[in-house]
């Protein structure tokens, strides 16, 4: 049976290699969906969690237990009973902990409060100083290694040889409690001071050298900076046990989880536990406390996963189609090419099931191989896609953590799985057919393909024309969209309908276009030329096999023309906002000189200063820098409208030199409809009391055009102001501020700088900045840096932030998806572009042969393939870009409803830049150039007599 | 003669042999007769008919159809020739599939630039004549071989060509049908005044030709 499969895929080499090429790329793409979302994810995860622990001093991996015990009765022994009894628990559930993650040691701290300590030897015991001075005795399990002692010795266990406890103090406390080394003091309760123990301070203690890493766990050393440590045993079982008037108070238990080992595909067993533990620690008395404060962050996490993945699905989705189609497609013909063969078989006696065999075998090398290579080919492609900064747009990041794991063999099997069934449907067909049956299929009245029969066009399209005029009702019901979409969530239903309504749209047109053909056809069917009367009855009469090909190729125009605008309208949008709230490509916060005041008298005044503006020219100089401008900024200004005394306050002002202003900030046409910034900016030069002001503080305040308000701030006398112009906008301006306590309005005011100088005092402004072309942040960086006379405390990028937003990995996983399918798509277009058209002209060259003969030219034959190519590739390439572009009218501008609501500024638009179509185009048209020069020369390497078999004698 | 050669040959090279197809040969067509070409498999005939119906050239000697010299002309002539005054009958019967019998018949018209107006007319007379009138309608692949040979010479003849070439058209026929196809020839002849150059290996097809050439190892041992 073997030698019978690999000689059959052996003889078929080139339609073999064509299905294990789709085949592979199958399996690589979809094991991308694991591989990529893990690979972005922990990368996110680890930075995350760096992040975290950074900005809260806290370590992000850090497991704290703890128990109270002043629910139980101090003198019955309940306290020590309890106490055993959680630290066995503990123990066992930080084990639960350390068997699903990567942990360090556990360290157990326990205490009694509300300690005093005094000098053994004081008389009056109630009323020294030392009474009123409260602190904790603690005991750190298994300290001792970690803690070195800068002055005396380590605590011995045990009661010494005066009867003594022994105890050690940090150097903090030592002199927070104004300690002497070698003193016995006596340790009480506060409420019972007259029952003490005796203990003598032994040592002072620090960190050991690299024993920070514990220190960290235990709570540092911090926490001992007004406390006493004993020995741990002597404390639980001497002190605790033997003398009444020291009880255990609170005990600790703390572990560190090392994140830097946690992989994103582990974290739900790690979840799982923590949120097992937490309601045990909630439920089970005398744990008053239980905390893994990165838990949050973890859940977080796999909601994440979650949804990457399914966006990445859906992207996949028309991709996934089209390879099925590709597949589809070779199969097919791989097997119409068998059907001679299978007939002889089964003419010999082999059973349909044998035959079934055969090709069950074969599909499964097929898959075999396909299941070795494809996962090593979805590693390039996660590389791809991780340096994809926008629709075909690629950039140099830092290495993706991708990594070949078992889960991702998990999808690749599957994806074996799944495209070998569909393989083997044709194959059914063929193992059972007879000669008979073949050649009723060529008839005229072969039956219907499955879509056409069950509707499956119009099912799609209603589908998805429902889904989007009904998508925000939708998309409250399916939670995954909307609110719940962490981050820049690109919503996966927008992208699972407009895939719908492609495929629909594109079936519906291919039911309707054989008639469109038969009538064109018909109308000049008297004045045909013979060529282009061939190609039409080739076409329309074929029963339906280029509708593979068509559909293909309708689908891939389609899905790129609509993943280009998607990509290009999101990342637009994103870019956008990000420039709009920055301002400038380059904002500095700058610190002034100040200088001593001086009266009238020419004394000093006390405690006044004058802040000096600096030489601006120093920022126009920045080498890079094409133009600066200053800008004023106070966010908090009152303004008064003189006509009717009403007034705002909080108003933020901004004091600008309209002429700098206009070179530098950054502005889209669209923002000032129909005027652009400059208008307003030459409104605001013509007078120097000029103001723009907002519509909400218009409306506030019931102001119109050339109304007179008073300008207050710093508490300095207010001046006076002109509203030159009403706007809604202005760069770096929320005007709609969900943070804010009006609930909504962010009112500003915009007026010259010039005019507050002339009656404020002069306060720092920021300097924006405009990059020259080709000009780097770190270069302006590296400047800015080296000449400290700048005095730069502060600076924003908007490169910089353009950056991270693109790093997010919901953005990155959208373009890099979007990208690598449309690669991918264009690749498989060509091969089966390619496929379709050679097969379909060798089975012809009989035909052309008789052509020949009967004298229709070379060119003619060449005419005649190409109104072909006309009727159906390029049709279904037109029909694919105007599908396209509906998709795009219809989808695309959903987008905007996936930005927050605080952040609509500058408005939504839907950007369709020529570029991205040419680039569609060239693609196309390269496929199509190369596709008809290899058939070109395909036909004309046939010799006429060959063809017609002539000769054979 | 509407078709003469002087001392044909042709050469087959491959992989550094030569295959001498036809040696001097020299033969020709009077008009309005049905002259066949006879000789066994590998006898040279088909070449042959293929050099004299402008589908391949001679690797030496003439060929003249009528007064004109047709081996030595451009290959867009030759393509004008074989469209306007040749019609070609083929052994695998070669009808375009998909196309009905009329469509065949009317596209051959098309093809050689016969006017519009009477195209039909002229299709539905030759399918008459050879007596498919009825199944005009029916695509050729549901036609039975015998039907669409004939619609091949309904084709082939449809165009008033001065010379029919037929390539074995017999050879995928039962007996009884290709007597009716070369009856069928003998009646174009005859009643049209049409000239048919055939090949065949049958023998018994040689009483009815006019003429007959005799191949054997591309070289003609006999004329009658």
């Amino acid at each position: 049976m073997w030698t019978l499969v690999f000689r059959k895929i052996l003889n078929n080499k080139w339609m073999m290699l064509c299905l294990l090429f789709g085949f592979i790329v199958v399996v690589a793409m979809v094991s991308t969906v694991p591989m990529y979302s893990s690979a972005i994810l922990q990368k996110m995860l680890d930075d995350d969690l760096a992040d975290y622990q950074n900005s809260r001093s806290v370590y992000a991996g850090m497991v704290q237990v703890r128990a109270s015990y002043g629910v139980y009765s101090a003198t019955d022994g309940s306290r020590g009973k309890a106490f055993t009894q959680h630290d066995k628990v503990v123990a066992e559930k930080m084990a639960d902990i350390s068997a699903v993650s990567s942990t360090d040691r556990a360290v157990t701290t326990i205490k009694a409060t509300n300690m005093v300590l005094t000098p053994y030897d004081a008389d009056d015991v109630e009323n020294t100083a030392y009474a009123k001075t409260t602190m904790e005795l603690n005991a750190v399990k298994g300290m001792e290694p970690y803690a070195t002692t800068i002055a005396g010795r380590m605590y011995e266990p045990g009661l010494n040889e005066n009867g003594e406890y022994e105890f050690v103090c940090t150097e903090a406390a030592y002199n927070q409690l104004s300690l002497n080394l070698d003193s016995v003091y006596r340790i009480a309760s506060i409420t019972k001071p007259g029952e003490y123990v005796a203990a003598r301070l032994v040592g002072v203690v620090t960190m050991a050298e690299g024993s920070s890493q514990y220190w960290y766990i235990a709570g540092g050393m911090e926490k001992y900076a007004e406390n006493i440590l004993m020995d741990y045993d002597t404390m639980l079982n001497v002190l605790f046990t033997e003398y009444e008037t020291t009880y255990l108070y609170e005990a600790e238990w703390r572990m560190a989880i090392d994140f830097t080992k946690l992989s994103i595909d582990h974290l739900t067993p790690l979840i799982d536990v923590i949120a097992e533990q937490t309601l045990f620690y909630e439920n089970t008395s005398g744990f008053s406390y239980f905390r893994v404060p990165m838990y949050e962050t973890l859940v977080e996490y796999t909601v994440r996963s979650a949804t990457l993945k399914l966006e990445l699905w859906v992207i996949l989705v028309p991709i996934l189609v089209m390879l099925a189609l590709y597949i589809f497609m070779v199969a097919k013909t791989i097997i119409a090419n068998d059907a001679d063969e299978i007939s002889v078989l089964r003419s010999r006696g082999a059973s349909a099931k044998q035959i079934f065999k055969l090709y069950l075998y074969e599909s499964l090398v097929l898959g075999g191989i396909a299941l070795l290579i494809g996962p090593f080919l979805s590693y390039f492609m996660c590389i791809i896609m991780g340096s994809a900064n926008g629709f075909l747009e690629f950039i140099g990041r830092s290495a993706l953590p991708v990594q070949l794991s078992f889960k991702v063999y998990l999808y690749a099997l599957a994806a074996v799985v799944f495209f070998v069934l569909m393989m083997l449907i044709p194959a059914l067909g063929a193992a059972r057919s007879t000669i008979v049956e073949r050649k009723r299929r060529h008839s005229r009245f072969a039956g219907q393909p499955i879509w056409k029969k069950f509707f499956l066009d119009i099912i799609l399209l209603g589908v998805s024309i429902y889904g989007y005029y009904n998508y925000q009702n939708l998309s409250a019901v399916l939670t995954v969209s909307g609110e719940d979409a962490v981050s820049m969530g690109v919503d996966p239903l927008l992208f699972l309908l407009s895939s719908l309504f492609i495929i629909g749209a594109g079936l519906v047109f291919l039911r309707l276009y054989p008639y469109l053909v038969r009538l064109i056809f018909l109308i000049g069917r008297r004045r045909w030329s013979p060529q282009t009367y061939a190609a039409f009855i080739q076409v329309s009469r074929s029963n339906g096999h280029e509708q593979f090909l068509m559909l293909f190729l309708i689908l891939s125009v389609a899905v790129g023309i609509f993943s280009a605008n998607a990509a290009r309208t999101l990342n637009q949008n994103i870019e956008d906002r990000i420039r709009y709230d920055t301002g400038a490509d380059v904002v500095l916060t700058v610190e002034w000189l100040q200088e001593q005041a001086y009266g009238i008298d020419g004394k000093p005044i006390d405690g006044e200063y004058i802040n000096i503006e600096p030489d601006f020219t120093m920022y126009e100089q920045i080498e890079g820098v094409e133009s600066a401008a200053k800008v004023y900024v106070n966010s908090s200004v009152k303004v008064q409208a003189k006509a009717n005394m009403s007034s705002q306050s909080g108003v933020e002002l901004m004091g600008i030199d309209p002429a700098e202003f206009s070179k530098t900030t950054w502005t889209r046409n669209d923002l000032f409809y129909p005027y652009h910034i400059n208008a307003y900016l030459k409104l605001l030069s013509e007078g120097i009391r000029g103001a723009l002001i907002s519509s909400s503080l218009a409306q506030q305040l019931n102001l119109s055009v050339g109304d007179i308000v008073s300008v207050s701030m710093n508490d300095e006398p207010s001046c006076e102001m002109i509203v030159y112009a009403i706007i809604d906008y202005w760069p770096s301006i929320q005007p709609v501020n969900a943070t804010s306590r009006r609930g909504g309005e962010n009112p500003f005011i915009i007026c010259n700088l010039s005019y507050l100088n002339s009656k404020f005092t002069k306060y720092p402004y920021q300097v924006w900045l405009k990059k020259a072309d080709g000009v780097t942040d770190t270069e302006i960086y590296n400047y800015i840096n080296a000449n400290s006379q700048l005095r730069v405390a502060d600076i924003d990028y908007v490169d910089q932030q353009l950056i991270a937003q693109k790093n997010d990995p919901q953005l990155q996983g959208f373009n890099g998806m979007l990208t690598l399918g449309f690669m991918i798509t264009m690749f498989i277009c060509v091969i089966g572009f390619l496929i379709y058209w050679i097969l379909s002209i060798r089975s012809r060259t009989m035909q052309f042969g008789v052509l020949r003969a009967m004298g229709m030219p070379f060119s003619g034959i060449l005419w005649m393939i190409l109104i072909e190519q006309l009727l159906i590739s390029f049709v279904s390439i037109l029909a694919g870009v105007i599908l396209g572009g509906i998709a795009s009218d219809m989808f695309v501008p959903m987008l905007e409803l996936m930005f927050p609501l605080e952040q609509q500024v500058p408005s939504f638009i839907v950007v369709a830049l020529r570029s991205d179509y040419f680039k569609v185009y060239a693609v196309i048209a390269v496929m199509l150039a190369v596709g008809i020069f290899v058939l070109a020369r395909m036909i004309k390497r046939t010799k006429m007599d060959q063809a017609l078999k002539l000769g054979e004698d | 003669m509407i078709l003469k050669t002087t001392g044909v040959c042709r050469d087959f090279h491959s992989g550094g042999e030569t295959v001498h197809a036809l040696q001097d040969v020299s033969i020709g067509v009077k008009p309005g007769t049905l002259t066949m070409l006879r000789g066994r498999s590998g006898s040279g005939k088909t070449t042959l008919l293929n050099i004299l119906g402008a589908l391949d050239y001679p690797s030496c000697g003439e060929v003249y159809f009528g007064k004109e010299r047709i081996d030595t002309l451009p290959e867009k002539k030759r393509d004008t020739l074989r469209r306007t005054k040749i019609g070609f009958i083929f052994q695998s019967v070669a009808l375009i599939a998909n196309m009905s019998a009329y469509e065949n018949v009317e596209f051959g018209l098309r093809l050689s630039g016969y006017p519009a107006a009477q195209r039909r007319a002229r299709a539905e007379e030759c399918l008459e004549l050879i007596g498919l009138g009825k199944r005009k309608g029916h695509r050729a692949q549901e036609l039975s071989g015998g039907e669409q040979q004939r619609v091949a010479i309904a084709r082939a003849m449809a165009h008033n060509p001065s010379m029919i070439f037929a390539d074995e058209p017999t050879a995928e026929l039962d007996t009884q049908m290709g007597l009716i196809v070369v009856r069928l020839f003998r009646e174009m002849v005859e009643k049209q005044g049409l000239t048919i150059l055939m090949t065949t290996h049958d023998p018994n097809m040689i009483e009815l030709a006019d003429h007959v050439y005799e191949l054997h190892d591309g070289v003609i041992i006999s004329e009658r």
